[in-house]
């Protein structure tokens, strides 16, 4: 485990009790843990501040997908219509063929 | 309205439920795709693409999970192959990084994330904003286990010192 992942892991309380306590003794010795503590709490505390941020759909954006929705709507029966007649077709004539084959 | 009964709503052909979804989560998946994509334009049509595919997997919606959890799923899965699309189009490889300016309103600290190569951006919203388990990571990006460890290892890293470099630092700057 490198520093900054084990620096993460104590900040985040996923270290056990006693490695965690080796850590905060470290991080009271020697300066440079205790700045990556810093800079790794304050990008914590940034990624928190992202996690309520929520933007707006741009305008006119409802109107679009709903645009979307119904052209789907309408086009995917007759897709459905042109890729099952065929198949429906070709059974149809299979089973002709076999009767008249039978007769 | 709650989800359930927006749901059972649905299943019973009442359409306009879709709609109470679409209120509800609207925003979110946009800004979701917004962190995948790193573009506006591209954020609305891979959200949107992502909105059509819920309503048509909707009906078959079994309540293994939340539909909040469900409607991400779809909305990391649209937002992450619009990308590769997108990557490819350009012949772009997903760890060039996207110089790009963004509106003002996204703030510092979100331009500083959406300026990360993708696979990093990713990697690191889908870990630290929505808190997904690694497993689940490696499992949307199509990557293995330690891949994705590696890939928020990195981008964490990399974040980290894009905002050190860019003095976003003191609290009054970014909130």
């Amino acid at each position: 485990m490198d520093l900054d992942t084990a620096v993460l892991a104590y900040l985040k309380g996923e270290l056990s009790p006693l490695t965690s306590q080796k850590m905060k003794n470290l991080i009271n010795t020697k300066p440079y843990i205790k700045q990556k503590v810093l800079e790794w709490q304050s990008y914590m505390a940034k990624m928190e501040y992202l996690i309520d941020k929520i933007y707006l759909v741009p305008a006119g954006y409802r109107e679009q997908l709903i645009k979307k929705l119904t052209k789907k709507n309408n086009y995917l029966p007759w897709v459905g219509a042109l890729t099952i007649i065929p198949g429906l077709l070709l059974v149809l004539g299979i089973r002709l063929a076999r009767k008249n084959k039978a007769a | 309205m709650e989800e359930k009964e927006i749901l059972e709503q649905f299943k019973k052909g009442q359409e306009e439920a879709f709609f109470h979804l679409l209120d509800l989560y609207e925003n979110e998946v946009y800004t979701l795709a917004l962190r995948i994509l790193g573009h506006a334009e591209d954020a609305r049509d891979a959200s949107q693409e992502a909105w059509l595919r819920i309503y048509r997997g909707l009906n078959h919606f079994r309540g293994e999970s939340t539909i909040k959890t469900w409607i991400y799923r779809i909305a990391f899965n649209t937002s992450l192959s619009e990308l590769k699309k997108k990557r490819r189009l350009t012949s772009l490889p997903l760890d060039e990084e996207i110089i790009g300016e963004f509106p003002e309103e996204y703030g510092e600290i979100e331009s500083e994330l959406l300026n990360l190569p993708d696979k990093y951006r990713s990697a690191v919203s889908l870990k630290d904003i929505y808190k997904y388990p690694y497993e689940e990571i490696a499992r949307i990006m199509k990557i293995s286990l330690s891949s994705a460890k590696v890939l928020v290892h990195r981008g964490r890293i990399k974040l980290k010192n894009r905002l050190k470099e860019a003095g976003i630092n003191e609290v009054k700057k970014w909130i």
